[in-house]
């Protein structure tokens, strides 16, 4: 069943967009399909301290997510994903590049960024007036999402006296509510039941069928299948890869000159050995 | 926008009230401070100088007084810190999801201000055992004063410094401010003293106390001191959670 919904999802897109061949060099997508750009993105964090090093987290990174694509961003802990993630939702400045975006933004933060004393239903209304929403859609959005992620018998509970999981579940509703053009996820899953776990997964092909552009920093390869595109951050550089029937690895550098090995190996499932973490600069070879 | 602010004042007055053991220390705290520093000093009279007048009072009831403005301070400043350490992150959020700065500081600051009342309230409670202002309401008025500027400090110093940082700061710059700069038993503060937080609003305060009952001069000074650090406040939070 869910496959099958999955394929008339991947259908849908495959319909609407002949060509899903988005990469920046080749610009076959048309700008209007784009929900956000990072073009040459960089950003370093100063120490104010004297004498403490800075540290260089993305350099040059390009990304882009159009509408009705699910964007997969990996790397390995520290490399920046959720410093790029904030960079994307507009929350974090960054000090090289470009970021456009159109339409809403909704963003999930890998830490709920809450209000602990408020209920449920009281998250739901002051982010509900922050999004411009009236009284009706408020409600209708706190249903539909509370029925959805199953958490609705919790609605008058403060947050702070909620699970981890179910904490993760509001995170998770404050960045859908207003049912935004473009959804940005950090680790969205966290602390997820299995039944959630797939229930957002549900949630996030509805949301492709409806045109959304979604971008979700994942560690869980085997869940490689959903995404349309994945980028992996290593060495601050972005390595994109599309995700479709053939899964031959794209040996070509990305647009900086530096190749990532380990996106090779970690495209070849059967003989990925998640090691050989290496980047090399193939410029000019 | 108005609805946006009624919300954010609402939600976060329902914050605030789902506190209960703050709340309890806001309202106990002025009972013990000013109580136990009255209990202790001797049965003495002390000449104090206030706005170039010299008077003689108890020492009980300056006590009371100038203890007023010390505990306020410390108190509202704590508030406005944790008030700031807690919500910042989720402030960030909501920012990015619609609201303005100037909204959200706008909630915050009426929180605050309910702070500060509470606050007042349990000092002046405590105070006028001790010793009966020439003006109450001038008394009072100095009070909250006090407590919102050092409120809005509070916010600004929770934004810039962690929360330990933060309560050394807000612990310490009342001490020296109000407790050793601003003291009327003390011969002659600096010239720079006078543009410390505390200074209009303890001299309306103790004028307030035990002379005329009120220099509006003062007040204009101390209410002129509290919008300029909301302004610095506003644009400080604007910086910290601000989204292109």
């Amino acid at each position: 069943m869910k496959t099958a919904m999955k394929d008339a999802a991947q259908l849908f897109v495959k319909m609407a967009v002949p060509d899903n061949d988005i990469s920046p060099s080749k610009g076959k997508r048309q700008d209007t399909d784009l929900v956000v750009r990072a073009s040459g993105v960089g950003k370093t964090y100063d120490s104010r301290i004297p004498f403490t090093n800075s540290v260089n987290v993305l350099e040059n990174a390009t990304l882009e997510v159009n509408r009705a694509e699910v964007v997969g961003i990996m790397g390995e802990n520290g490399s920046g994903k959720s410093t790029l993630m904030q960079i994307l939702a507009g929350v974090l400045e960054h000090d090289a590049g470009d970021v456009t975006r159109s339409g809403t933004v909704g963003w999930c933060p890998q830490e709920p960024r809450l209000y602990d004393r408020l209920t449920v239903d009281e998250t739901f209304e002051l982010f509900g007036r922050a999004y411009g929403m009236t009284d009706t859609e408020i409600e209708d959005a706190r249903n539909w999402l509370t029925d959805v992620l199953d958490f609705k018998k919790f609605h008058d509970r403060q947050i702070r006296n909620l699970s981890g999981g179910n904490r993760q579940k509001v995170n998770l509703s404050v960045a859908l509510m207003h049912q935004p053009d473009l959804l940005l996820l950090d680790e969205p899953y966290t602390g997820f039941d299995w039944e959630t776990f797939l229930a957002f997964w549900d949630l996030t092909e509805e949301l492709r069928e409806r045109g959304v552009g979604v971008a979700i920093i994942s560690h869980i390869i085997n869940e490689r299948d959903r995404f349309d595109v994945i980028y992996e951050l290593h060495d601050g550089h972005l390595h994109r890869q599309e995700i479709g029937e053939d899964d031959t690895v794209n040996p070509e550098p990305t647009a900086d000159g530096v190749s990532c090995e380990r996106t090779a190996a970690f495209f070849d499932r059967d003989n990925a050995t998640g090691t050989g973490q290496r980047a090399a600069n193939t410029e000019g070879t | 926008m108005q609805r946006r602010i009624t919300t954010a004042v609402e939600m976060s007055v329902r914050e605030f009230a789902r506190t209960p053991v703050l709340i309890a220390l806001l309202a106990f705290l002025p009972v013990y401070i000013i109580g136990v520093f009255v209990w202790l000093v001797p049965d003495a009279t002390v000449p104090l100088t206030i706005d170039g007048t010299t008077v003689t009072v108890e020492m009980g009831a300056f006590a009371a007084a100038f203890m007023t403005p010390v505990t306020v301070a410390i108190l509202s400043g704590i508030v406005g810190l944790f008030l700031m350490q807690t919500s910042q992150m989720a402030d960030r959020r909501l920012r990015l999801a619609g609201y303005q700065a100037r909204e959200l500081v706008t909630a915050r600051v009426g929180l605050l201000t309910a702070g500060s009342v509470i606050v007042t309230g349990a000092s002046l409670a405590v105070a006028l055992f001790a010793f009966t202002p020439e003006n109450v309401v001038a008394f009072s008025i100095a009070a909250v004063l006090v407590g919102v500027t050092y409120g809005i400090l509070g916010v600004i110093v929770g934004i810039v410094l962690n929360r330990l940082s933060g309560v050394y700061v807000m612990l310490f710059a009342p001490m020296v401010d109000i407790l050793m700069f601003q003291n009327p038993l003390a011969t002659e503060s600096p010239t720079w003293t006078t543009v410390l937080p505390g200074h209009f609003a303890t001299n309306a305060l103790m004028d307030a106390a035990f002379t005329s009952g009120g220099n509006f001069n003062d007040f204009l000074a101390a209410s002129g001191y509290v919008l300029v650090l909301l302004s610095i406040g506003i644009i400080l939070f604007y910086r910290a959670t601000m989204s292109d």
